[in-house]
């Protein structure tokens, strides 16, 4: 529990950054008060629904072998696989997808534990790799069209007003954002605890709910993980990948909102990251062709292809060393040490390189959003 | 590659979602936009009718984008996977294509689950399958 716990902070810690870069990076909010606003809200979504039952992998692992003390232990393997990857992407700037950490962490504890008969490769292609591959681009073109769309209206705006006008907006949609963050994520924790809770007996599954306390923890993790604030990502994902303006952020995060939103209802699973991601990317080609840095999202496109095997890989390597004491309560604790030197280790290296969040703080900044002018704005109504 | 993706994606659904994501997405930044140039013009405009009609498109365009972001919390409460899953019929529950000792490597002996279920291509947690 106190694994998942940890994974659901770096899960909020990580994923900050999806639901506030563009409205830290365009102004619309003081990096703090961006934070503290998510974290609320994903507090919040952690309570919309319980989706409990859609536990972690469903579908991709035989569940069988998540069952028993062996089966804890083998989660414990695959939070560790995950939470360590989330802090190295953390470490090196580069958003990642905690869902896809968190598979693959499964997958590859999985894969040593049971050999590959107990992962279902179909399934992972269909929920997982499929779904990847589209989200970036199916955001992308929405929020291309999306910043098009509002770059074609200010031109009969004032640019002064524009700017104040889509800084508002992006704080509506920034907690929309955040809000089904809260809600998507912090499901898959309350799905890794249950499942504790029934291997344990303590919940019954012929009277299964989800204790109050278990919602109230993962909502508070995420929470404090997202007060946290990773402005390492933040930094990456507002400031880097394109130069944003309040137009293209309100695109970016009303696209990522909608197309998030719209796959949660019917059922398609998207990972947050990619497809914010994507939104922004496309918000930036909105604007102008020029303006994203293709080499940025090279990397980030790069770790999102090592995020499975990797998060598998320390995964794999955490259920190994486990083995070495018997797969029992000693190698859990054994692991779970490991796991904290290694986190303490990575948080120190990424101090020497730290970006402070007045460093992100562009409130102060006056935006002149200058569209081209074709022709002299036409009158609307006298 | 047709029939591989075909029986990978489900067009159907990924055709729903990107029409859904066009008209929320897109669709909410037009209304936002037509919001704030209703806004602007109308502070502008000389005439008081020309004024009140356009903080009147101004406040339909607010009450759709209200509507959106109402809908956009209502898809969140009701995504399929929310609340405990109806037990599968009894046909569906098979009994496991190859045992369930196949799937383990382990050293130590484990406790067998009570119920392995292999049904429509995809497992289940015997959690969730028990009835």
């Amino acid at each position: 529990m106190v694994g998942a716990f940890a994974f659901d902070f770096t899960n909020g810690f990580h994923d900050t950054a999806n639901a506030v870069a563009t409205s830290i990076a365009t102004g619309a909010l003081k990096p703090r008060s961006a934070v503290l606003l998510s974290a609320a809200l994903n507090f919040a979504g952690a309570f919309i629904s319980i989706s409990v039952a859609a536990t972690i992998a469903k579908g991709i692992v035989n569940p069988a072998v998540l069952a028993g003390e062996e089966g804890l232990v083998l989660v414990l393997a695959a939070l560790i696989g995950a939470t360590l990857w989330n802090l190295i992407t953390w470490y090196l700037t580069i958003p990642s997808s905690s869902s896809h950490a968190l598979i693959g962490g499964v997958i590859g504890a999985t894969l040593v534990a049971s050999g590959s008969a107990a992962v279902n490769f179909h399934k992972l292609l269909q929920s997982v790799i499929v779904p990847a591959l589209l989200s970036p681009f199916i955001c992308g073109i929405v929020a291309l069209l999306a910043a098009f769309a509002a770059y074609r209206l200010i031109r009969l705006l004032r640019s002064s007003d524009a700017a104040k006008g889509y800084r508002l907006g992006q704080i509506g949609s920034a907690s929309l954002l955040s809000l089904a963050h809260g809600t998507n994520d912090a499901q898959k924790t309350m799905g890794v605890i249950s499942l504790a809770l029934i291997a344990h007996g303590d919940i019954s599954t012929a009277h299964f709910y989800v204790p109050l306390w278990v919602k109230l923890g993962c909502a508070l993790s995420i929470a404090l993980g997202t007060a946290a604030g990773g402005w390492r990502i933040i930094n990456t994902m507002g400031n880097r990948l394109t130069t944003l303006e309040p137009p293209q952020g309100f695109a970016a995060e009303s696209s990522s909102a909608a197309v998030i939103l719209a796959s949660s209802y019917y059922g398609y699973p998207l990972s947050t990251t990619q497809v914010v991601s994507g939104g922004v990317t496309g918000s930036g080609l909105g604007r102008r062709l020029a303006s994203v840095h293709w080499e940025v999202v090279g990397q980030m496109v790069t770790a999102w292809i090592f995020t499975i095997p990797s998060a598998g890989l320390l995964a794999a390597a955490a259920w190994e060393i486990s083995g070495a004491f018997g797969n029992s309560a000693a190698g859990a604790i054994v692991i779970a040490l490991m796991a904290i030197v290694g986190a303490i280790v990575l948080s120190g290296l990424a101090r020497r390189s730290n970006i402070s969040p007045d460093e992100l703080d562009r409130t102060t900044v006056a935006l002149d959003i200058e569209p081209p002018q074709l022709r002299p704005p036409a009158p609307l109504l006298r | 590659m047709i029939t591989t993706a075909t029986a990978l994606i489900d067009w159907h659904e990924l055709w729903r979602i990107v029409v859904a994501a066009l008209i929320g997405g897109t669709g909410v930044v037009m209304l936002f936009g037509l919001l704030l140039l209703g806004i602007s013009r109308g502070t502008t405009a000389t005439r008081p009718a020309a004024r009140y009609t356009l903080y009147a498109l101004s406040a339909l365009c607010g009450v759709l984008i209200a509507a959106v972001a109402a809908a956009g919390v209502y898809a969140m409460t009701q995504k399929p996977s929310s609340g405990k899953p109806s037990p599968k019929p009894a046909a569906a529950r098979v009994a496991p294509a190859r045992p369930a000792a196949m799937y383990r490597r382990a050293t130590a002996p484990r406790q067998e689950p009570r119920l392995t279920v292999f049904a429509r291509g995809s497992w289940l947690h015997p959690a969730i399958a028990a009835p």
